[in-house]
C-alpha cells in the first residue's frame, strides 16, 4: 500500500515538473571565489523563486581564471542545443561571452563586473549593448569610496595625508578600478595614493602567488605606507590576506571591497554583497526570459551597498568612525 | 447737535472701549501663546535636536562598543558642536554647552562666551526630558532660552533666542490689533449708522417733518410710515394728532373769529357814543361857560379821554393775543418822532410836576425803519407810566443805535431807555410788572389809576418788533426800562425829499368853503363831526344813510364825502362802490370813511371798496383836517 503511495505521489512530481516550461541557463563563471560563488548561487534561487512556473535547468562551467577558458567553454557549447540564456560571472567570463561570434542570437547576461564600459560592453552606464547582452557593474564609483575614505580622515583631523597603498593584481577589473582611484588622487589633501601591483596569475593557485608578490612589494615602501586600499578583483577574495600583510608587514588595510577584508581588519568596506549582486541579477534574467531578448535592457550599476567598518582598526589607527559610517554600517561593525 | 451726531459720539466710545477691551485681551492671549510656542519652540529644539544628537551618537558608541574609547568619545562630541553650529546658522538660535559642575564653557555659537542666569526659568518635562526654560538676559541682550542636562557626558545644553523676533512678532500681533480695532470700529459704526438711519433716523425725520408742518400750517398730516415697530405707531399717533389738531385749530380759528368779530363790534358800539361824548365836550367847551360849568365840561372831557385809553388798551391787547397786530414798518426819523413825542408827553408830565426830558445818541439825521405806530405807544406807554409814578420827579428819555448808522439801511439794534426818579418797584414784583392787569401793588391802582396793561403791551409790542424790555429798579429811587428793537437805520442825507415832503404836507391849507357831504347815522356824532368840519370852515350837509349819501353825490356839487360805515339802509361800503360805479366826474369824488373799528384788515376792505382814507372814531379836529390835507 505504501509503495503505491510512493509511486503516485512520484508520478505526481513528474506531472508537475513535464507540465512546467523548461528552460536551459548557462553559468559561465570566471573562477571559483566567494563573491564568484555566492553571487551565483543567490541568483539561481532567485530566478526560481522569480519565475515559479518555470523549470530551470542550470549548466554550470568554471573558466578556472582564464578568458581562454571562458571562449573554449562556449565553443563547446555550441555543439548542442543553445541555452535560453547564458549567464557570465565576473569579467573574464564576461569578455569572453561579449567577444564570442557563437550564440549571437541568445540573450546574455553578465554579474560580478566591475567596469563594463572599460571592458567595452556600453559606452556608458545606463546605454544598451549592441549584442544582446546587459547586466549590472557590481562596485561602487571610484569617487564615492574616496569621499568615503576622507571623510573619515577629515573627521580625524590628521596632521599629514595618508599614503595608501593600492594593492592590486593585472586583472583587468583591478586595474581598471585602481585607474580610477588614481585618476581622482589629487582632489584629496588628506589621501597619498600609491599603486602597488602583481601580475594576474591564472589559476587557484595564483592567489597565493600574487599575495606574496604584494606582501614583497610593500616591503619594498618600508615606513612610508599608512595603510593600504584593498581594490576589488581575484586578489581580495583570498583568504588570510590582510593578516599575512600585517604580520609580514604591520601595515592595516583602510579600505577594502568586501566584507570579508573588513572582519579580518580593513578600517572600511563599501560593498557589493553577493546575496545582492545574484538577486539584481536574477531580476534582470527574468525579464530577458520575458522578452527573450538582451536588446534593449540598458547595462546599469547597482544601487544597493553595504557598508562595513572595523572599529578595532580605527582605535588602533586612532581614526575615529564618523556616526553616520557607523549608521551605515549597522549590522557590520566588526572588531 | 442732531440725533445722528450724539448717537455716533456714544457709539464710538463705546465701540472703542469695547473694542479696546477685547483687543487689549486678544493681544495677551497672543501675547502668552506667541510666548509658549516660542518655549516650545526652544524646548523641543533642545530635546528633539539637540539631545536627539547628542544620544544618538552615544548610543551608537554603546553600541559599537566604544563608549570608553575617548578618541571616538571626543570626535563624537565634536561631530556635536558641528550638528549645532549648522543648526545655529540654519535656525539663528545660539548654543552653549557648559561643564555641568563648574559651568566651565565647553562649547557656544554666541561670540562673546557667556551663558544666561537660568534662575527662576520655568521647568517641565518634554519628550522624556527635563527641561528648564524662561526669559533671562545674556550680553545684555534679552533672550529666551531652554536648558537640560546630559548626564553621561556632564553637560548641561542651553538653547538661546533672542528676544528680539519675539518682541517684533508680539509688536506685529499689537499694530494689527489695533488697526484690526479700528477697521472694526469704523465698519460697525459705519453699519451701525446706516441701520440707526434706516430704522430710526429716517422715520424719526419723516415725524419732526410732520411734526414741524402741524406746528405751522395746524393742518393733518400723512406720515405714511409703514413700519410696525414703536416708530410706526408714533407716526400713526402723530396722524391723529394733526388731525386732531386741524380740528382743534378750526374751531379756535372760528373761535377767535367770533371774538375778533366781537372786539369789533364792542369797539364800534363804545367808540361811538364816546366819539359824542369827547365831541361834544370840546364843542361845549368852545361855548362861553361859567367857571363851573367850564370845570365841569373839562373834567367829562378828560374822564371820555380815560375811557378812551382804557378801550384803546384793552384793543389792542386783544389785537396782539390774537395775533391780528401787524407790523406796519416805514422809514421815518426816529430823533424827531421821539422829540415831538416827549414834547407832547411834556404836558402830562407838567401836569404831574414831573420834568420830562430826552436825549439821544447817533440819531440825529438817522432815518430808522420800523413800525411807528408800535414804537410810539411803547414809548407812550414808558414815559407815561413813568409820569404817573415820578410825581415832582423826572424822567429822562434816551435813545440810542447801538451801532452808528451807514450811509445805506442796515441792521441795527435801537436802545430806548425810560429813567425815572419815581417810587420804584419792589425786587419781588419786578418780576410780574409785565403781566397783564398787574401792579406793583393794588394800592397803585386805586392811587395811581389805569388799567395795568400799558406795561404788558409795551413789551408785547417790543417783542413784536424783535426786541425786549427790561427793568431795573431800586425801591424810594426809580426805575429804568430799556427797549431795545430791531430796525434798519441809515444816515439822513443832506437834503431829503421826505423832508421836502413834511414841511410841504404841514404847509398844506383846508380850503374853505369846501362842499362836505356827512354820512352818518349817530345823531350826536353827526353833530359833533359837523361842528368840527365846519370849524374847519368847510359847508356840511348832513345825511343819515349810505343810499342818501350816493343820491346826493349823484345829484353832484360836494366835494368831499365823510362816509360813516355803519348805517342803516346802506352801510357806507356800499355806498362807497355805488358812489364808485357813478357815472361821470361824482364818481370821483373823495371819500373818507369815518369808523369805530379801530381793525386795519377792515380799513383795508373800506379803502377796496373806494375810499381814499379812514379817520378812527372818536373824530378830532386834527385827525379831519390832516384827512383833507392828505386829499391836496
Amino acid at each position: 500500500m505504501i509503495r503505491v503511495g510512493s509511486a503516485l505521489l512520484v508520478l505526481l512530481f513528474s506531472a508537475v515538473s513535464w507540465a512546467k516550461e523548461t528552460v536551459n541557463v548557462a553559468i559561465i563563471e570566471t573562477l571559483s571565489v566567494d563573491i564568484v560563488t555566492e553571487s551565483r548561487e543567490a541568483f539561481t534561487e532567485e530566478l526560481q523563486r522569480l519565475l515559479p512556473d518555470k523549470h530551470f535547468q542550470f549548466a554550470l562551467y568554471n573558466a578556472q581564471a582564464s578568458e581562454q577558458t571562458a571562449v573554449d567553454i562556449l565553443s563547446s557549447m555550441a555543439s548542442r542545443p543553445a541555452p535560453d540564456i547564458i549567464v557570465s560571472v565576473a569579467t573574464l567570463a564576461t569578455r569572453a561571452i561579449h567577444n564570442s561570434d557563437v550564440f549571437v542570437n541568445t540573450p546574455k547576461l553578465f554579474m560580478v563586473v566591475s567596469a563594463p564600459v572599460e571592458e567595452g560592453i556600453v559606452s556608458a552606464l545606463g546605454k544598451v549593448s549592441e549584442r544582446n547582452i546587459t547586466g549590472e557593474a557590481h562596485v561602487l564609483d571610484a569617487k564615492v569610496k574616496l569621499d568615503m575614505l576622507d571623510g573619515i580622515l577629515k573627521a580625524s583631523n590628521i596632521s599629514k595625508p595618508l599614503t595608501i597603498a593600492l594593492i592590486h593584481s593585472t586583472y583587468p577589473s583591478s586595474t581598471n578600478a585602481v585607474n580610477q582611484l588614481m585618476a581622482l588622487e589629487n582632489e584629496y589633501e588628506n589621501i597619498n595614493l600609491v599603486a602597488v601591483s602583481t601580475p594576474f596569475i591564472e589559476g587557484q593557485n595564483g592567489l597565493e602567488k600574487m599575495s606574496s608578490n604584494i606582501t614583497a612589494s610593500l616591503n619594498e615602501y618600508e615606513g612610508t605606507l599608512d595603510g593600504y586600499w584593498l581594490s576589488s578583483g581575484p586578489l581580495v577574495e583570498l583568504d588570510g590576506l590582510v593578516n599575512k600583510i600585517f604580520n609580514e608587514t604591520q601595515l592595516l588595510p583602510l579600505f577594502a571591497e568586501n566584507i570579508e577584508s573588513v572582519k579580518e581588519g580593513a578600517l572600511l568596506g563599501v560593498v557589493s554583497e553577493p546575496q545582492s549582486i545574484g538577486k539584481s541579477a536574477a531580476k534582470k534574467a527574468a525579464l530577458i526570459l520575458k522578452r527573450n531578448s538582451a536588446h534593449g535592457i540598458p547595462v546599469t550599476k547597482m544601487n544597493t551597498y553595504t557598508v562595513a567598518v572595523n572599529v578595532s582598526t580605527a582605535v588602533k589607527l586612532k581614526l575615529p568612525i564618523p556616526s553616520n559610517y557607523l549608521k551605515l554600517s549597522k549590522n557590520h561593525i566588526y572588531q | 447737535m442732531r440725533i445722528k451726531s450724539k448717537l455716533l459720539l456714544m457709539y464710538i466710545p463705546i465701540l472703542l472701549i469695547g473694542m479696546a477691551l477685547t483687543g487689549y485681551w486678544a493681544y495677551l492671549t497672543a501675547y502668552e501663546t506667541v510666548r509658549e510656542r516660542e518655549y516650545k519652540l526652544l524646548t523641543q529644539t533642545l530635546t528633539l535636536s539637540v539631545l536627539a544628537v547628542i544620544e544618538e551618537r552615544r548610543e551608537l558608541l554603546i553600541e559599537s562598543g566604544l563608549e570608553n574609547e575617548p578618541v571616538f568619545t571626543k570626535a563624537y562630541q565634536n561631530e556635536v558642536f558641528e550638528e549645532l553650529k549648522s543648526l545655529h546658522e540654519a535656525t539663528g538660535r545660539h548654543f552653549a554647552i557648559t561643564a555641568k559642575a563648574s559651568e566651565d564653557i565647553i562649547f557656544s555659537t554666541l561670540s562673546e562666551h557667556s551663558v544666561p542666569n537660568t534662575a527662576g526659568a520655568l521647568r517641565g518635562t518634554v519628550s522624556g526630558h527635563l527641561v528648564a526654560y524662561g526669559e533671562s538676559y545674556s550680553n545684555a541682550q534679552r533672550i529666551l532660552f531652554a536648558c537640560a542636562e546630559f548626564d553621561p557626558w556632564k553637560w548641561k545644553i542651553t538653547v538661546i533666542q533672542p528676544a528680539d523676533a519675539l518682541q517684533a512678532s508680539l509688536s506685529k500681533i499689537a499694530w494689527m490689533t489695533v488697526i484690526v480695532i479700528l477697521l472694526a470700529v469704523i465698519s460697525v459704526t459705519l453699519i451701525m449708522g446706516r441701520v440707526t438711519q434706516v430704522l430710526m433716523l429716517s422715520p424719526i425725520e419723516r415725524i419732526k417733518s410732520a411734526a414741524s408742518r402741524i406746528a405751522t400750517e395746524h393742518k393733518a398730516v400723512e406720515i405714511a410710515l409703514d413700519q410696525d415697530d414703536e416708530l410706526g405707531e408714533l407716526a400713526r399717533d402723530v396722524e391723529l394728532m394733526s388731525a386732531k389738531i386741524e380740528q382743534y385749530v378750526d374751531q379756535a380759528q372760528q373761535a377767535n373769529r367770533a371774538k375778533t368779530d366781537f372786539l369789533a363790534v364792542m369797539s364800534h358800539e363804545i367808540r361811538t357814543p364816546l366819539n359824542g361824548i369827547q365831541g361834544l365836550a370840546s364843542l361845549l367847551l368852545d361855548t362861553s361857560l361859567t367857571d363851573k360849568q367850564h370845570k365841569y365840561a373839562t373834567d367829562l372831557r378828560a374822564s371820555s379821554s380815560i375811557l378812551a385809553n382804557v378801550i384803546n388798551d384793552v384793543l389792542d391787547l386783544s389785537k396782539i393775543e390774537s395775533g391780528m397786530s401787524e407790523v406796519d414798518v416805514s422809514e421815518f426819523d426816529l430823533d424827531t418822532m421821539l422829540a415831538d413825542l416827549i414834547t407832547l408827553l411834556g404836558t402830562n408830565a407838567s401836569a404831574n410836576s414831573t420834568s420830562l426830558s430826552y436825549q439821544s445818541k447817533n440819531l440825529s439825521s438817522v432815518l430808522v425803519t420800523s413800525d411807528i405806530t408800535k414804537l410810539r405807544q411803547i414809548v407812550i406807554n414808558l414815559v407815561s407810566n413813568a409820569i404817573k409814578f415820578s410825581h415832582k420827579g423826572s424822567v429822562t428819555v434816551s435813545a440810542k443805535l447801538k451801532r452808528p448808522a451807514t450811509d445805506s439801511p442796515s441792521q441795527n439794534n435801537l436802545i430806548i431807555s425810560v429813567k425815572d426818579t419815581g417810587i420804584g418797584i419792589e425786587p419781588e414784583r419786578l418780576n410780574h410788572i409785565f403781566d397783564k392787569f398787574t401792579q406793583s401793588d393794588s394800592s397803585i391802582t386805586r392811587k395811581y389809576g389805569g388799567t395795568g396793561l400799558g406795561l404788558s403791551i409795551a413789551k408785547e409790542l417790543a417783542q413784536l418788533l424783535g426786541g425786549d424790555i427790561k427793568v431795573v429798579s431800586t425801591v424810594g429811587q426809580g426805575s429804568c426800562f430799556t427797549v431795545t428793537t430791531s430796525v434798519q437805520a441809515r444816515n439822513l442825507p443832506a437834503s431829503t425829499q421826505g423832508e421836502d415832503e413834511h414841511a410841504e404836507f404841514a404847509a398844506r391849507k383846508v380850503p374853505e368853503g369846501l362842499r362836505v357831504l356827512l354820512a352818518e347815522d349817530n345823531a350826536i356824532n353827526a353833530v359833533v363831526a359837523q361842528a368840527l368840519l365846519e370849524q374847519l370852515k368847510c359847508n356840511v350837509e348832513h345825511v343819515d344813510n349810505g343810499l342818501k349819501a350816493a343820491s346826493r353825490v349823484e345829484e353832484g356839487g360836494i366835494d368831499v364825502v365823510f362816509m360813516d360805515v355803519h348805517m342803516p339802509v346802506m352801510d357806507g361800503i356800499e355806498a362807497t362802490r355805488r358812489i364808485r360805479r357813478l357815472n361821470g366826474i361824482n364818481a370821483e369824488v373823495p371819500i373818507i370813511g369815518l369808523t369805530a373799528e379801530a381793525f386795519k384788515e377792515r380799513h383795508k376792505l373800506f379803502k377796496e371798496a373806494g375810499m381814499q382814507s379812514i379817520v378812527t372814531k372818536p373824530v378830532t379836529l386834527e385827525s379831519l383836517k390832516e384827512s383833507l390835507q392828505l386829499l391836496n
